[in-house]
């Protein structure tokens, strides 16, 4: 396995992808117009500040600031905080009464699917409400300028490509397949070690790539390590997200959801090299197949019904999150929402189980005969 | 025993094995023909990596494709032109190859480096495969194909890109493993064989020509063997009438060297034939 690891890591452009995608990563999340880093700092501190205050407190505390501070940022700030501060203290109250509420309907409940469905979300505010304010708004931040990432997602993807590409075509390109698919494990044993290690350098990628995309934004944004066992709703973005879970796990999903997308370009590099041979040409295929399928999804982006079709069938769309914590389309028989993420994965695997079975056929094929396939595919086609 | 019986590749029309059957023992075969006589496709269906359209290899009396795993076990292959990870060292493709072909972990590294050192490259171990010459990498080649001690030795065109030194050095190592194994050595190269080779197989057109040791080849070819001391006029005429021709030195002289079955010229006088004599026969205008 790791001589497999090794002929995919020995090449130069996977390192030059590796390195222009830290330095884009970097120079991008520092870039980002709308809010600078002193700004944030500045905001961090002034709202641990007013948080602590009650409303009227924190009114007059603001105003006095106001008076006392002459410079231009500094008053934009404050004025923001005084509007956030207003905003929080009203949602508090609110949430304290929708809570009371909550807890009334919940022991009044006319069938026990209500009383769950009640006591799960009344479980999901608690959990939220425990948080300091001023974390959570700063997690919000964090999020809302995570969210405004979307070339993450097709990042990946491309690094994977370019990772992955040669994994089935380097023995034909070097002539190496001559002397290994006459070996006494041959063919199906080199297939078996090539997937396998497709899949963990796949997940190796994902676990670092997420890593790095949270530990920068999390540093950029001042964030307490506590704040990774919060629940995903304590940022706005999730606060509908029907399920219990923790920025830690979310991390984790993340991690795992783009580990599949990985595996399912695996698959699809060794159905493309298996019948091509060619790096260029698995590397191209799979970039383009992801990215028509990427494109395809934004342009539907408004019909929902679209949007729906592209959710379940999952694939390549999978580490999107978003959509799939915030949204669900039904309950089930026992008052939980079904779990629309975990159907996608079924699916997306499916279709991952039918290319690997394709590429062991085309893979373990006699060499001269292979090529007449492709040959006569060719010709079929013209 | 290797048994080849009534083997046949067809691509489209074309016959690249037609009806081919043999039969070896242990010992050195070399397989002779020209640029696309059907060798290296012979030695592609032999190793496994083509099925023929038709007959069978038998390894002992068993098909050797029903053997699977077990007849891959008993080969060791040499390609053409042997290819490899660049990034890899010596060393470390040859673990790699231990380990694909079953070799035992505990004695791999052991039988590794025994390799190396028989191949000359152990002061090389440790160097990428990309900084190698042609040479070194022939002799990495053969090096790997004897990891998995086989039974059967399939060289193809092994001495390609060697020097004269090395080329010696490897006749010679091939001599010594013959005594353990059937070894198939398939060349184009007279010289390389003719004082090693058990066997000779000629083969043309996917079709087996003639086989036998190389004294009864030769034997054959008494009385069809001439050289003639042709004038300049007379010299380019003769060359264009008698394609399976060279020429020669004898004692500071041209000669011209010619394989015919009839007396070529009223000045020429037979000679003693030698094994490029029986290539030249058998291929004519092919092989010049």
């Amino acid at each position: 396995m790791r001589y497999e690891i090794k002929k995919l890591l020995f090449r130069k452009e996977v390192w030059i992808v590796f390195v222009l995608s830290i330095i884009a990563l970097l120079i991008l999340s520092f870039r980002q117009p709308w809010v600078s880093f002193s700004t944030i700092k500045s905001a961090h501190m002034k709202t641990a500040e007013y948080y602590s205050l009650s409303l009227d407190e924190a009114e007059s505390k603001i105003a006095e600031d106001l008076k006392r501070y002459g410079n231009e940022s500094d008053l934009k700030i404050l004025e923001q905080m005084q509007k956030s501060v207003r905003s929080y203290k009203k949602q508090e109250e609110n949430m304290k009464n929708l809570l009371a509420n909550m807890y009334h309907e919940a022991d009044h409940a006319s069938t026990e699917y209500e009383r769950r469905d009640l006591e799960h979300a009344i479980r999901q505010y608690n959990r939220r409400i425990d948080y300091h304010p001023c974390d959570v708004q700063q997690l919000n931040i964090a999020f809302l300028w995570l969210n405004d990432f979307e070339w993450l997602h097709y990042l990946f993807p491309l690094i994977i490509c370019t990772l992955l590409a040669p994994l089935f075509a380097v023995e034909s390109e070097s002539g190496m397949y001559q002397i290994l698919f006459i070996s006494k494990k041959g063919k199906k044993q080199l297939f078996r070690n090539k997937i396998i290690s497709g899949i963990i350098c796949s997940a190796c990628v994902s676990i670092i790539y997420t890593l790095l995309t949270f530990v920068m934004f999390w540093i950029r944004f001042g964030l307490s390590f506590q704040m990774l066992f919060a629940p995903i709703q304590c940022a706005e973005y999730y606060q509908n997200c029907p399920f219990s879970m923790t920025i830690w796990q979310f991390l984790m999903l993340t991690s795992l959801m783009r580990t599949i997308v990985g595996a399912l370009l695996t698959a699809l590099t060794a159905v493309i090299s298996s019948l091509f041979n060619r790096t260029a040409i698995a590397f191209g295929a799979t970039v383009g197949i992801s990215g028509i399928f990427i494109m395809i999804s934004r342009a539907y982006a408004n019909e929902p019904d679209a949007v729906l079709m592209m959710k379940r069938l999952g694939l390549f769309r999978l580490p999107i999150l978003g959509s799939y914590l915030t949204e669900y389309d039904t309950v089930n028989v026992f008052g939980y929402p079904v779990e629309q993420l975990w159907l996608s994965v079924a699916c997306t695997c499916s279709v991952m189980l039918v290319l690997f079975s394709a590429a062991y056929i085309l893979y373990t094929l006699p060499v001269k005969e292979k090529r007449k396939t492709v040959k006569l595919c060719s010709a079929s086609k013209s | 025993m290797l048994c080849f019986k009534e083997l046949n590749k067809k691509y489209g029309s074309f016959y690249a094995l037609d009806n081919f059957q043999t039969e070896l023992d242990s010992g050195i075969y070399a397989l002779l023909g020209p640029n696309g006589a059907g060798k290296s496709t012979l030695m592609n269906i032999l190793v496994g990596l083509t099925a023929p359209t038709s007959g069978e290899i038998l390894f002992d009396g068993k098909n050797t494709e029903q053997m699977g795993a077990d007849f891959r076990a008993k080969i060791g292959y040499m390609p053409q032109y042997p290819g490899f990870y660049p990034g890899f060292t010596a060393m470390e493709l040859m673990r790699y190859m231990a380990d694909m072909k079953g070799y035992p972990r505990k004695e791999r590294d052991k039988r590794c480096l025994e390799l190396l050192e028989s191949v000359n490259l152990t002061q090389q171990r440790d160097k990428k495969i990309k900084t190698f010459s042609g040479g070194m990498k022939q002799r990495l080649g053969l090096a790997q194909a004897l990891i998995n001690e086989p039974e059967i030795l399939v060289l193809d065109e092994p001495t390609a890109g060697l020097d004269p030194k090395e080329r010696v050095r490897f006749r010679n190592m091939v001599r010594k493993l013959s005594e353990k194994m059937t070894i198939i050595f398939c060349t184009h190269i007279v010289s390389d064989i003719e004082t090693i080779a058990k066997e000779v197989i000629l083969i043309h057109h996917g079709k087996l020509v003639q086989q036998g040791n190389i004294p009864a080849l030769i034997k054959e070819m008494e009385g069809k063997v001439w050289e003639i001391l042709p004038d300049a006029d007379e010299l380019e005429l003769l060359l264009e009438q008698y394609p399976r021709s060279s020429l020669v030195s004898r004692n500071m002289q041209t000669v011209l060297h010619v394989v015919n079955d009839e007396k070529p010229h009223n000045d020429a006088h037979a000679c003693e034939p030698v094994l490029e004599d029986v290539y030249l026969y058998q291929f004519g205008d092919d092989s010049v």
